[in-house]
């Protein structure tokens, strides 16, 4: 039946954590119940008098409980900023979940290594957290950095931080990490998600160290359920839909 | 019912070609069978790999699109797509895309005996190689000749799809018609383009693309009233339609069925919605459609609710 619903959710929380960073949490019932870990839901997001945002916005789901889904979001643009807006009560048209959940590509384990750059984070944490494998998490900076406990609690021990300014954890780029992990450490998967620059670098390293590498794509999206082919990603021959045969993919699977 | 040329449909609602795919991915979400027709997306001889991303760009009320009609071509869609939409009962309508008049031909000729195909629908707003690129659907002789070719090889229903691209929309509409076509459906998108300010370069990577949405409404509305004045043919009119109202105006300007596209993509439910909101509309003003269809036309106004 149905893998994805469109469906009427409601708002339960929608604040800011980090300057320009928003935890919004949604009561919706069948998505879910229906979600697992690596699927991302499809907003309609308030418009303007200018009907923009006209199309959806995509965004990962970090974390479901019974009822309910999270998400974080950066501002980035009018979208984003619309959805700021919204308040406890208000209703927000969903569909959901879409996606290969990541477990369908490689089934996390404690020797699945995940790499997760700015906001990032939201597509892996929950993949991390039942994994028992080990988090690399990156930002520019400490304030760009998502510690709710929702987001990376029960990893404190697995995860390793890096930010750019060295403002909190190890200084510099997230995958300055990984040589020196992979050189000692016996990871046979690595999960991805981030900045393309980032993703490329995971991929170079990853496979110099002959390990399976998978990458979480983000994308600008219309439909999200893989009909108008909006979300284009360069495969070897023609083109992979992020939407629906991702957003994650072997990394020889795609041209980056 | 709803008679197009033969077609018949139970309501006038009509998915539009490229924005339903083929069916698997909206089956998940809206029963086909509530539709009044299931338009499939833009099929060709040959898989077509499609332009480069970036494909979409969003504008006040619209979007640009250039997708490049990227499809898995004829074979694929017979073998994968029309066994599963045999399932279902609605008329599955075919739109097909080439880049000569021999294609269109040889697509008309290998769908020919096929069963579970109710009608084609021929984009016409491709580039023609053969003539330095410029769209079949500009020029009033290639639009016949490319239908003349389709009718050739198609007993069935044949339905031509107009471009707006044009000066004179009733000229090609009436070329279509004298090439065979049994009913016109209109319009694909307007040649539009957005640029990022912040680098002066074309968001789209192919720079222009075709515009839909509620922006061009107006205009699609007015191509429908237009073709309905001055031509005798079944209309299906199409472009920004968001709410049953939308399917109103259409109908009252001369089209006997609608294609709901763009809307598609932000609320695929829309579709059955508007099933419901138009028939509730029809029965509580006692009409049947065909005294909707075209009164603006003829100046019948009436008294509605």
């Amino acid at each position: 039946m149905a893998g994805y619903v469109e469906e009427e959710a409601r708002v339960l929380v929608n604040i800011e954590i980090n300057p320009g960073i928003y935890h919004l949490k949604i009561e919706a019932k069948e998505i879910a119940k229906k979600w697992q870990p690596g699927q991302f839901v499809n907003l309609l997001l308030p418009a303007g008098m200018d009907g923009i945002p006209f199309l959806r916005r995509p965004f990962s789901i970090f974390m479901a409980s019974k009822t309910e889904i999270g998400i974080v979001y950066r501002v980035v643009g009018r979208g984003t900023d619309n959805l700021t807006q919204l308040v406890k009560g208000d209703s927000l048209n969903c569909l959901g979940p879409l996606g290969v959940p990541i477990k369908r590509k490689i089934e996390p384990s404690a020797t699945t290594l995940f790499v997760a750059g700015g906001m990032g984070i939201a597509s892996i944490a929950a993949s991390a957290i039942y994994s028992g494998g080990m988090l690399l998490y990156g930002a520019r900076t400490e304030s760009e950095l998502i510690l709710l406990p929702e987001v990376t609690g029960g990893l404190a021990e697995r995860m390793l931080i890096s930010t750019e300014d060295g403002s909190f954890g190890t200084k510099g780029l997230v995958t300055d990490l990984l040589p020196a992990i992979l050189a000692v450490e016996d990871y046979t998967g690595i999960v991805a998600c981030g900045p393309r620059g980032m993703l490329k670098r995971v991929k170079e390293i990853g496979e110099r160290y002959n390990r399976s590498v998978y990458l979480v794509i983000e994308e600008r999206m219309a439909c999200g359920i893989g009909t108008c082919l909006a979300c284009a990603i360069k495969a070897p021959e023609g083109y992979l839909r992020v939407c629906k045969d991702g957003p994650i993919f072997l990394a020889q699977e795609i041209v980056l | 019912m709803i008679n197009l040329a033969g077609l018949e449909l139970k309501n006038p609602i009509m998915t539009a070609s490229g924005t339903a795919g083929y069916g698997r991915e909206l089956a998940n979400l809206v029963d086909l069978d509530s539709l009044g027709a299931f338009v499939v997306k833009g099929t060709s001889l040959e898989p077509w790999v499609g332009n480069p991303p970036i494909r979409v760009a969003e504008t006040a009320s619209g979007m640009l699109n250039s997708i490049g009609l990227q499809n898995p071509g004829v074979g694929h869609f017979i073998s994968y797509d029309l066994p599963f939409l045999r399932q279902f009962s609605v008329p599955v309508i075919v739109n097909i895309v080439g880049r000569s008049v021999d294609e269109y031909a040889l697509l008309a000729k290998r769908l020919k005996d096929m069963e579970g195909i109710a009608a084609l629908e021929v984009n016409v707003s491709c580039p023609n190689v053969k003539e330095g690129g410029l769209s079949f659907g500009q020029d009033p002789l290639l639009v016949k000749e490319v239908t003349e070719a389709v009718r050739e090889n198609w007993d069935k229903p044949l339905i031509v799809k107009l471009s707006p691209n044009v000066t004179n929309i009733v000229e090609i509409g009436r070329a279509a018609k004298e090439g065979g076509a049994d009913v016109l459906s209109l319009i694909n998108t307007l040649r539009g383009m957005a640029i990022d300010t912040n680098s002066g370069r074309p968001v789209l990577a192919q720079g222009i693309g075709g515009l839909s949405g509620p922006a061009i409404k107006p205009v699609a509305l007015r191509m429908v009233f237009e073709l309905a004045s001055e031509l005798d043919i079944p209309l299906i009119g199409m472009g920004g339609i968001q709410s049953y109202r939308d399917v109103l105006e259409f109908m009252m300007a001369g089209a006997s069925a609608v294609a709901i596209g763009t809307a598609v993509l932000r609320t695929p439910g829309m579709l059955i919605e508007l099933v419901r909101e138009l028939e509730y509309w029809r029965l509580s003003n006692g009409v049947a459609w065909e005294d909707i269809i075209g009164l603006t036309v003829r100046g019948e106004y009436g008294e509605f609710r």
